[in-house]
């Protein structure tokens, strides 16, 4: 059964229509991603799922309608960039701020706390002043605070967003491990897509406040249904027709034989192993005029290279896009 | 901030040094916020004597002379107008004035001459009156101060607060004189079971009488023998005039004195006397709504039509009010609050 | 800071103890020896009914105020900055036209305050009045600045708004509302017209017993003592303020982020909680507005355009007042902001003299204006400064100064340091980081710090009454005072016409200032 089915959710602020006919389904325990470019609509589905902005459309989590309740009544977890810890309370307090609106004792919210810090590293600083932790640490408690009244969904904006690269794919891996074993059920927003791979089971991607993709990442990525969304991905090679990977381009010296295009090195980078090049070729291949490709070997700019094109491997759109 | 003590100090000594024992030709009138000459006053006086006047107010009669007594030989004046017979005792045992005997004294009657020292120069006078409207009466208008306590006047009676306002003292004087020491309280106590209300200030009180503004349901109220006037001349069109009540009249006599203290005692008395000239005389009525003493002094005819002669005004003598305010206005909140 | 620091906050101490402490001492030099004749246990019931009013008005303005510091700090709407104005226009009326005005207001809900017996409900409204700008302007101005997600989280984690309300804005609006609370307090402890009219007979405080002792006794030995006594509470509350402030965290500000009311419900709230405290508010104000329109019974701008005239009664015309009027402003508000922006960064900074400033700059609201009058008076007989129109600059400033303290302080511990560090990294001495980084920073709080002083002294408040002044100065208060004191339809006329002006100048003034900094949105106000 699904967890969260939103349908047909439109946010109309000052006659600019921010988001247009959203729907999705969110499954039990399942963490959906959502990217899309800034200006997107991203946060607005967030906010209006929350119940920040006025909304018009269906939202249903489990199995109450909570389209027409108020944001402390529908029982969802918040986190943001910014952390937005309570200044004016400790560690502690932060954390107990939900279980205690539930009507938890105090007695029981403490003991629930101290096992919350404890689950995300942060044993023992149950007293400390908010204002003095690190980033990371902050981030812990907002996650802490999110999780401690167990609820029906989690919902993160760019969660890690304020926290350096490092931090950030530790967090990430952590908070994926968390939301687990947890069983909590969550949106993700995120611009990163590594981010997204390791902490969601889909994605899901908006463009100016429509839908245009959801599945899961890698079918996303091998089967991207527009330009849009595979140039979006970040795929290299992308034409009017379709997608070519990577992997589907063989670099070869320009005298060794099989050589189906000769093309010249336009830039080289180093990157993650290997060496990525920037490729110009005289006639289009597939429709491609630049192709990028990977090599092991090093080629310098001006260098002129063989290619093998594996032409199978394109992936076309489909053309009722 | 040790360099900056040293510079002020010596400033300050060199400011002292600076003043001479010679005469200034720039005098400084002291007075209330009510004082108004015709435009060009002055600059008469300036041209007849090459003395300059720069005209400084501070606050309500109340606060001039407070504020005279509190600086009193170190002035920050060297003429003071509007002192009043209700403050004079306390001005003069506060040691404000010195002694000038103004040219023109003698066109003045005795009867506003309050100290024999000459130390303060009577300018001035108008009087505290009980007005009221008749035709807002049902027609049985009061014809003395005893029938405020008539009960076909309940309730229609406002005056002042005599620790707040002047007009309300002197209306509680003009009781004091009217039934003396002795009787009074009684007729407070009668005032009071026929319903007077009583506000701090005479603006107050004004809003809540019938010709006031923006008018009230009190058909009597405590006042000014001008208020009539100001009705007629700022009234508009067919002002509607009040009566006055001229038994309750109280006599407010404004003085001008030469400051204790001043550097230019020949000076600020020429300026005294220029303020008792038969000219500033006639300028009087019609800037500060009350008539001059001196008898030479023309009466604008304006200020006459609408002015009700007040014939015997009734007045206490200024010692008494010194020695016996205090405890007057004590014994009138006590049987007020009763 | 460092030396720097140091140096100014002395500078700023030798200001207030010249402007402030050095009058009273040479009131108590010159009045100390005569005898007094208050009883220590009179003294105590008058200190305690002053505390009490004070307390009770306090607590009232604050109540009346958050509905609509919270429609301030939520919505952005076309209006906002008209309202900012509009709250301020009590107080630039004078007394008695507000006195009256509360009067006539309960007298329609059949509370009639008896001029014997006085009423003590008129004279929390009446304070209430007066005080409501103040909180509006330095908490609605805080609030709307909070961070919204922390009301967001906590909605999220399952507070409604009232649980909202008591567990986060409120806690992270106590550093604002104490700074408010704490000029409230001291306006209405030393509250004086409106105890007088609407008190009844008997009815004082600490600040109209030194009037009554000092004007209509001349009873100066007296009044001494209890300009002591006063000055020694007055002392008292501020250390007390300034300690309750340290231990209050500044929330931090971020960028602001109003939004239009959406829908018939959001607009409606607006409105509402918006019209019905300016309605409120301006009672007094639009009977001046009927009145001034009024001529012989007919309406007509008569009364406008006869303010251009000198009526006989006047010194100078009532637009020449205002002229003057406008110009003590301009003055007052500047160096209030000047000053009160120094002090609030010092009181911000490690210096070891922030406390004392901090403590400093609140004690001219508390310190009677007869005081501060009789000891300009008997203190500053140098120069000729006693009838010198800048110390009525200066008496207007002081208490204009915990004003522009109490915006520009909390804004300045908000800031966020490292914003400055980047400033100095980036290569800018001090000077320049000052110029350059913090001032455009601050300007919004110093800007709203400095329309308030302005108001201040439009409305002549504090000791400038008893200072003596030349005709070349008078001021449209004293015109408006000279023209409701005599009977005369068309001088009453003339005198509303002149209220209605002087409300309209400080609306115009808020509202241009609120342009001056061209947010649309608010921020700091």
């Amino acid at each position: 059964m699904s967890r969260l089915h939103v349908a047909d959710l439109s946010v109309q602020i000052d006659d600019h229509l921010i988001l247009n006919g959203v729907s999705l389904e969110l499954a039990e325990s399942s963490v959906v991603a959502v990217l899309g470019p800034s200006g997107s609509g991203k946060s607005t589905l967030l906010r209006a799922i929350a119940g920040f902005v006025s909304a018009s459309g269906r939202i249903q989590l489990g199995d109450r309608d909570i389209a027409d309740l108020p944001t402390h009544k529908r029982n969802i977890g918040l986190m943001f960039q910014s952390h937005a810890l309570f200044p004016h309370l400790d560690v502690a307090d932060n954390v107990a701020f939900g279980l205690v609106e539930s009507g938890v004792t105090r007695a029981d919210a403490a003991l629930r706390v101290a096992e919350l810090l404890e689950t995300v590293g942060l044993g023992g600083m149950a007293q400390r002043d908010v204002a003095s932790l690190s980033g990371g640490e902050a981030q812990r408690v907002a996650l802490a605070r999110a999780l401690a009244p167990q609820p029906a969904l989690l919902m993160l904006d760019e969660p890690l967003g304020s926290l350096d690269r490092r931090l950030r794919d530790e967090l990430a891996l952590e908070l994926a491990e968390l939301l687990r074993t947890s069983g909590t059920s969550a949106l993700y927003v995120t611009h990163d897509q590594e981010e997204a791979a390791v902490v969601a089971n889909d994605l899901l991607i908006l463009e100016s406040g429509e839908v245009v993709a959801f599945g899961t990442t890698e079918q996303l990525w091998r089967t991207p249904a527009t330009r849009w969304i595979a140039e979006f991905l970040g795929h290299a090679n992308v034409s009017t027709d379709g997608v070519l990977p990577l992997g589907a381009v063989s670099v070869i010296d320009s005298s060794e034989p099989g050589a189906q295009v000769v093309a010249t090195v336009q830039r080289s980078l180093f990157v993650d192993g290997s060496w990525r090049l920037e490729l110009a070729v005289p006639e289009p291949v597939l429709g491609l005029s630049r192709i990028e490709a990977r090599s092991n070997r090093r080629f310098d700019p001006g260098a002129h290279v063989g290619l093998i094109v594996d032409t199978g491997a394109l992936h076309r759109f489909d053309p009722r896009h | 901030m040790n360099r900056l003590f040293v510079l002020l100090v010596a400033l300050m000594l060199a400011a002292a040094a600076c003043s001479g024992s010679e005469e200034s030709d720039n005098i400084t009138l002291l007075t209330h916020e009510s004082f108004v000459l015709s435009e060009g006053t002055f600059e008469q006086f300036t041209a007849d004597t090459g003395i300059t006047v720069e005209v400084v107010s501070s606050g309500d009669a109340g606060a001039l002379v407070a504020a005279a007594i509190a600086t009193s030989g170190d002035p920050v004046g060297d003429v003071l107008f509007g002192v009043d017979n209700l403050l004079l005792q306390r001005a003069l045992d506060g040691d404000v004035f010195q002694a000038h005997e103004a040219v023109g004294l003698d066109d003045v009657p005795d009867r506003f001459k309050l100290d024999a020292e000459n130390r303060v120069t009577p300018i001035d006078t108008g009087y505290v009156c009980v007005n009221y409207r008749p035709e807002d009466l049902g027609g049985s208008a009061p014809s003395s101060i005893d029938d405020l306590r008539q009960p076909q006047f309940a309730s229609e009676f406002i005056t002042q607060n005599p620790e707040s306002s002047t007009p309300g003292l002197a209306f509680l004087f003009a009781t004091i004189a009217t039934y003396g020491e002795d009787g009074w309280q009684d007729y407070w106590r009668d005032l009071k079971a026929n319903g007077v209300t009583v506000t701090s200030g005479w603006t107050e009180a004004w809003a809540e009488y019938v010709g006031g503004d923006p008018g009230g349901d009190k058909g009597i109220v405590n006042s000014y023998a001008s208020s009539p006037v100001f009705e007629g001349l700022f009234g508009g069109e067919n002002p509607t005039i009040s009566s006055i009540l001229t038994d309750t009249c109280f006599a407010q006599i404004e003085f001008a004195g030469v400051l204790n203290g001043t550097d230019s005692p020949n000076n600020a008395g020429l300026l005294v006397d220029y303020l008792l000239s038969p000219e500033v005389q006639a300028d009087i009525p019609l800037n500060m709504f009350v008539e001059p003493v001196n008898s030479q002094a023309e009466v604008p005819a304006e200020f006459a039509e609408f002015a009700v002669p007040v014939s015997a005004p009734l007045s206490l003598p200024p010692a008494d009010i010194a020695a016996n305010q205090a405890r007057w206005t004590q014994e009138w909140l006590e049987l007020l609050r009763e | 800071m460092g030396p720097v620091g140091d140096w100014i906050a002395r500078g700023l101490l030798a200001f207030l103890g010249l402007t402030v402490a050095y009058p009273i001492v040479a009131m108590l030099r010159r009045f100390g020896s005569e005898p007094i004749n208050v009883s220590v246990g009179s003294v105590l019931d008058l200190v305690g009914f002053t505390v009490v009013q004070a307390v009770l008005s306090t607590v009232l303005t604050v109540l009346m105020a958050l509905p609509l510091c919270w429609v301030i700090a939520t919505y952005r709407f076309r209006f906002r900055a008209a309202v900012m104005g509009a709250v301020l226009v009590p107080f630039v009326l004078p007394t008695v036209v507000v006195a009256v005005s509360v009067r006539n207001l309960l007298s329609q809900f059949g509370l009639v305050v008896d001029g014997i017996d006085g009423s003590l409900v008129a004279i929390l409204l009446a304070h209430v009045i007066f005080n409501v700008s103040v909180v509006v302007r330095l908490v609605g101005g805080y609030w709307a600045a909070l961070d919204p997600r922390l009301d967001e989280a906590a909605a999220a984690l399952g507070a409604g708004p009232i649980r909202r309300f008591r567990r986060i804005t409120l806690p992270l609006l106590r550093s604002a509302l104490l700074a408010a609370a704490a000029i409230v307090f001291l306006f209405t402890f030393t509250s004086f017209g409106v105890i007088v009219i609407l008190g009844g007979l008997g009815r004082a405080t600490v600040e109209t017993e030194i009037y009554r002792y000092a004007i209509t006794r001349n009873d100066f030995g007296s009044a001494a003592a209890l300009a002591v006594v006063q000055a020694i509470a007055v002392a008292g509350m501020a250390v007390m303020n300034q300690r309750l402030q340290r231990r209050l965290r500044a929330a931090s500000a971020t960028a602001t982020r109003q939004m239009q009311p959406v829908g018939w419900r959001q607009r409606a709230r607006v409105s509402v909680i918006s019209g019905a405290t300016v309605a409120f508010l301006l009672a007094p104000f639009l009977a001046l507005l009927v009145r001034s329109l009024t001529v012989q019974g007919s309406l007509g701008l008569d009364h406008f355009t006869a303010l251009t005239d000198r009526p006989n009664i006047l010194p100078v015309s009532p637009l020449r007042s205002l002229a003057n009027s406008v110009l003590f402003a301009s003055l007052a508000g500047g160096l209030a902001a000047l000053v009160g922006t120094l002090a609030a960064l010092v009181a911000a900074s490690r210096s070891r003299l922030s406390r004392l400033v901090e403590t400093a700059v609140l004690i001219p609201l508390g310190i009677s204006a007869v005081t501060l009058g009789f000891g300009y008076l008997v203190g500053f007989t140098f120069f000729e400064l006693r009838r010198s129109p800048i110390l009525v600059v200066v008496a207007h400033a002081i208490i204009g100064i915990p004003f522009v303290v109490g915006a520009v302080l909390p804004a300045v511990r908000a800031l966020d340091r490292s914003v400055l560090e980047v400033g100095s990294v980036l290569g800018a001495n001090s000077v320049a980081v000052t110029r350059r980084v913090l001032l455009p920073l601050l300007r919004p709080a110093i800007a709203s710090g400095a329309g308030f002083a302005a108001a201040v002294s439009l409305g002549e408040f504090g000791a400038s009454g008893f200072l003596a002044r030349g005709r070349s100065s008078y001021t449209a208060p004293q015109a408006i005072f000279g023209l409701i004191g005599q009977p005369g339809a068309s001088l009453q006329g003339q005198a509303a016409a002149l209220c209605v002006v002087l409300g309209c100048v400080i609306v115009a003034l808020v509202v241009s200032i609120d342009r001056l900094r061209g947010t649309s949105g608010g921020g700091w106000l």
